[in-house]
């Protein structure tokens, strides 16, 4: 049978086409291998570089050449312009039109590798990958206007070649990467939990072998400048394993599970005399069963400021320490010990008796335990981005008065907003009745009581008093049986930056006397046994000979 | 030295506070390990930047060239339960007896254990003239508005050939802008990595295209109406769209002016890098001058670099936990740069006296930094310090070889006895 040079021009252009697909199928699933680091471990990066370059420039090269020979059919309904304009072909406007989009599309994409440093890196990057929407085009290319494509087994030879890149694309996708991970830590979180899993991110590793002088027993630099590592490591080589991921210039090494130790709390936590206390000092509060933990984190309202800046922005979330949770902190549970009981010394820390109102959820069912991997804990991931809080030179101060008085300042320190006439010689305390800035609002009435710390310096200005012989502390002391508390002692919502005590005549120590709050911890740990060390040896912990197995993971040297 | 200190108990317990001032890479550590160490009390950072812990290096390194992103810098904070981060904060004065701290937003921070990791910020020289297009290079701020500027320019001029001036000028030409970087001494680096190295470092880099103008000063510098023009002392002009200047930093210790501590350059600190002076105070990071015993000389010293600061951290906590039983800390100095392919990586100490002993990898070649080269400094017979080019591998072994290496004797220094209380100055404000 003799063919028809319409015949045989569509033969050639078809077989072209064909090629090309399965050479452009090829070099960019060959991509994604790039893309995912996988084939580092075994093959040179360079190598890999170069087989995806070079099979993507083949296929392209014969897409090209398959629209030109389109041209060349004698009766053809091609034209020249169809080539080039997409969709304005006449006989299969779509199907000619994707194809015609797609090998442009590639052409783009190929040509921003040369100028991939004038475009940087990231936006090179975004660019690049529209090499899966040009792919995903050819192949709807081919399923359209392909004349071979009646066959069944055919059409689904290239529906699924599509799929497989596709697939292996969104395989490399970081939050896709890490699942089979993720799977497996819900699977076996026991098991998992003694052992520090180490991945090393091949594209990034630069092979400077920093990792090594940490952790030689985790991290080997071959002689071929290629890294090897063991990815699961014991507990008792967990330290060293961080360090070697905080050292790594190019920051390529992650670590799964950090052993985070967490003291709950001590023994003997006598918390029978400190619930009551709590109740007391906080009477303001009415309904509100649970304070919360103002002391702990005199700033919360700042850092709620700043997590809620951060949202606002749409950048994640900041890491909230300590803002509600130190339920499971041994704050207060550490025992009956007065801090401050024996402190006449020249600033008594009026946050300690607000620590003692963090008790009212606490402790949690008396447990001293090491938590290990921290699941009771604010898991502080940094997954979030930058939280940038904007101009937040100084904390805008105009929005804390709701509920954390912000009195820090009317002791004896100036404000700062008025620095420019510091000292001031004559002037009054600063006790604005209507600043709302530094001073609760009316609303907050228990707070406008008379406050103990807020006595007038002194017509003098000094910001600091002189040496008052007397000890009129209006304090009370901790060992005081909670009735006995004054109203007004619990003012001190925000710790150690409430009314400043130096305001009382207190006469100051000599300098080098030692400090008396340290001096009645000191009493209290001699007395006490010392708090069980939270953190036990990297010899202590229990070995549990699971790291036996030689797993030795390599990955290739630096990118070129 | 407190009572407790000296009866042998722990320093600090489950109800006091420390303080630690600084997030930098110092500060974060210090703060990890003293809650690693079991510090059950509160902790809190005060940092002036208003980001979390990140990392500095890479505003020089990746942030610059775009293959990271600010969140990339990010610093795991995994290994810091409990910890107040109290950023965009500063902290304007110290009362060492009181031992409280006032802080910009007013308020009074008391605390039990201090950590100074304050770090360093950049200065411009004196007697340069400020505007837009006039960048320093210190934190995530100053990369962020170098790299938006770098988009829109062509011409750079990087002033200092240091580390910094370095990478600057490797990421501007890596970004296919054209790069002219002005040193005083006739080749790069020359603290860093010493002569030797230096010039084939200088050799590499303008083979790749970087107009080096070796040995000249900046006379002037004049806004123009696009861009700026530097008159160097020679009496060429250099012409560039922007212009970085890294030529120095300063200690930032105007918060400790008020205390007894010697903040002449950093703030001076013991063996065990106590602050000298102070009670319950603790420094690390750049701001730290401390004797080290590797350094062979007893005379104290600040070293600004990434893992120098991390593991000062670390020895600052262990340190304020141990009180008095505090062993000494003796660290090695590391760093790594990465510029146009140059894998440059020092260990130990570079000193002018040390014999130096080049080696390279493969001879016959002619870009030598680029295909290899090891520098080991010897003093006295001993290894004191390696450079090393594109040597991973014989760096790693050297390097591994001086961190076995026994350290030396401690070394003794006076530390000032505090200063009585009568001496003390009243707070003020400190702007």
């Amino acid at each position: 049978m003799l063919r028809t040079a319409q015949d045989s021009v569509h033969l050639v252009a078809a077989t072209i086409g064909f090629v090309s697909y399965a050479a452009l199928w090829g070099g960019t699933l060959w991509g994604t291998v790039l893309r995912s680091g996988w084939a580092t471990s075994r093959l040179r990066h360079q190598t890999v570089y170069s087989v995806h370059m070079h099979v993507v420039l083949l296929g392209l090269t014969l897409g090209i050449v398959h629209g030109i020979v389109q041209m060349a059919a004698p009766y053809g309904k091609v034209r020249a312009i169809d080539v080039v304009v997409p969709f304005i072909d006449r006989s299969d406007p779509i199907g000619v039109g994707l194809g015609v989009v797609a090998l442009e599309l590639m052409i783009a994409t190929a040509l921003s590798v040369l100028v991939q440093r004038k475009l940087g890196y990231a936006r090179w990057r975004a660019l690049h990958s529209l090499g899966y929407l040009s792919f995903t085009m050819v192949a709807a290319h081919l399923l359209i206007s392909g004349s071979e494509m009646y066959p069944a087994p055919v059409r689904t030879a290239v529906a699924g070649s599509w799929a497989v890149v596709v697939l292996a694309g969104v395989s490399t996708v970081a939050p896709v990467a890490r699942m089979p991970r993720a799977v497996l830590d819900r699977l076996s979180p026991r098991h998992r939990a003694e052992e520090v899993t180490v991945a090393v991110d091949p594209g990034k590793c630069g092979s400077f072998g920093f990792c090594e002088q940490e952790a030689p027993g985790i991290f080997t630099l071959r002689s071929d400048q290629r890294l090897a590592y063991r990815s699961v490591v014991p507990s008792d080589q967990a330290e060293a394993a961080m360090r070697a991921a905080v050292v790594c210039p190019a920051r390529a090494i992650k670590l799964g599970r950090l052993p985070a130790t967490v003291v709950v709390s001590q023994p003997g936590a006598d918390t029978s005399t400190v619930a009551p206390l709590a109740t007391t000092l906080t009477p303001h509060t009415g309904t509100q069963a649970a304070v919360p933990d103002t002391h702990a984190d005199p700033h919360a309202g700042s850092l709620a400021r700043m997590a809620a800046a951060a949202v606002d922005q749409g950048t994640g979330s900041h890491p909230r320490p300590a803002l509600t949770d130190t339920g499971s902190f041994p704050a207060v549970g550490t025992g009956p010990q007065p801090r401050v009981a024996a402190d006449a010394g020249s600033f008594p820390r009026v946050g300690a008796q607000a620590r003692v109102t963090d008790t009212g959820s606490f402790p949690r069912d008396g447990a001293q335990t090491r938590v290990t991997d921290s699941g009771s804990f604010p898991r502080v991931t940094d997954s979030g981005s930058f939280p940038r809080v904007t101009d937040s030179g100084s904390f805008p101060r105009v929005t804390d008065s709701g509920s954390f008085p912000r009195v820090t300042d009317s002791g004896s320190f100036p404000r700062v907003t008025d620095s420019s006439s510091f000292p001031r010689v004559g002037a009054q305390p600063r006790v604005p009745a209507g600043d709302p800035r530094s001073y609760p609002p009316a609303g907050v009435g228990q707070h406008t009581g008379p406050q103990p710390g807020l006595r007038p310096v002194g017509a003098n200005g000094h910001t600091r008093p002189p040496a008052v012989t007397g000890h009129g502390s209006p304090l009370p002391a901790v060992g005081t049986p909670p009735g006995s508390l004054p109203p007004v002692a619990p003012a001190p919502a925000n710790g150690h930056t409430g009314p400043q005590p130096a305001l009382r005549p207190v006469p100051r120590p000599p300098a080098r006397a030692p400090q008396p709050g340290l001096r009645s911890v000191g009493r209290r740990a001699a007395a006490d046994p010392p708090p069980e060390d939270p953190l036990p040896a990297p010899d202590q912990l229990q070995d549990t000979g699971r790291h036996h197995l030689p797993r030795l993971r390599g990955i290739a040297g630096g990118r070129s | 030295m407190s009572f407790l200190r000296s009866v042998g108990g722990p320093a600090f317990g489950p109800r006091d506070r420390i303080v630690v001032v600084g997030t930098g890479a110092a500060g974060w550590s210090a703060a990890g390990e003293l809650r690693r160490l079991g510090f059950a009390g509160e902790l809190v950072a005060i940092g002036a930047e208003p980001t979390r812990p990140y990392d500095r290096t890479a505003c020089s390194k990746g942030l610059l060239n775009g293959h990271q992103k600010p969140k990339d810098t990010v610093l795991d904070l995994r290994g810091h339960p409990q910890v107040s981060w109290r950023t965009g904060t500063r902290v304007l004065d110290t009362d060492p007896y009181g031992r409280r701290l006032l802080l910009d937003t007013g308020e009074t921070l008391a605390y039990d254990g201090l950590v100074v990791a304050s770090g360093t910020r950049a200065t411009l020289p004196r007697g340069w003239p400020t505007g837009p297009g006039l960048h320093m290079l210190h934190d995530l701020a100053d990369a962020r508005s170098l790299r938006s500027a770098l988009s829109g320019a062509g011409r750079v001029a990087i002033v200092g050939g240091g580390l910094t001036g370095c990478e600057v000028a490797c990421a501007v030409t890596g970004m296919a802008r054209s790069a002219v970087l002005v040193n005083s001494q006739r080749f790069l680096m020359p603290r860093s990595v010493g002569e030797p190295i230096g010039a084939l470092i200088t050799a590499a880099h303008l083979a790749s295209g970087i107009d080096l103008r070796l040995g000249r000063k900046v006379a002037d510098a004049e806004p123009r109406r696009t861009g700026w023009r530097l008159l160097l002392d020679s009496g060429e002009t250099v012409s560039a769209d922007l212009v970085v200047v890294t030529a120095g930093e300063k200690p930032d210790v105007d918060w400790l002016a008020n205390t007894p501590a010697d903040t002449s350059d950093g703030v001076l600190c013991d063996a065990s890098l106590r602050v000298a002076g102070l009670d319950g105070v603790v420094a690390a990071g750049s701001v730290a001058r401390w004797p080290d015993r590797r350094h062979g000389t007893d005379a104290p010293r600040r070293v600004g670099q990434w893992i120098m600061a991390v593991e000062q951290g670390r020895a600052a906590a262990r340190t304020l936990l141990a009180g008095d039983y505090a062993p000494p800390v003796s660290l090695l100095p590391r760093f790594w740069s990465d510029q146009n392919g140059l894998r440059i990586e020092v260990c130990g100490r570079l000193s002018d006296q040390a014999d130096v002993h080049v080696t390279e990898l493969r001879p016959r070649r002619r870009d030598t930094a680029r295909a290899g080269v090891v520098a080991d400094y010897v003093e006295d017979g001993r290894l004191a310090g390696v450079v090393a080019v594109n040597a991973p591998r014989a760096f790693t072994v050297a390097c591994r070889t001086l961190l076995n290496e026994p350290v030396p004797a401690p070394v003794r220094v006076t530390i000032p006895e505090p200063a009585r209380f009568e001496e003390y100055q009243p707070l003020r404000l400190v702007r």
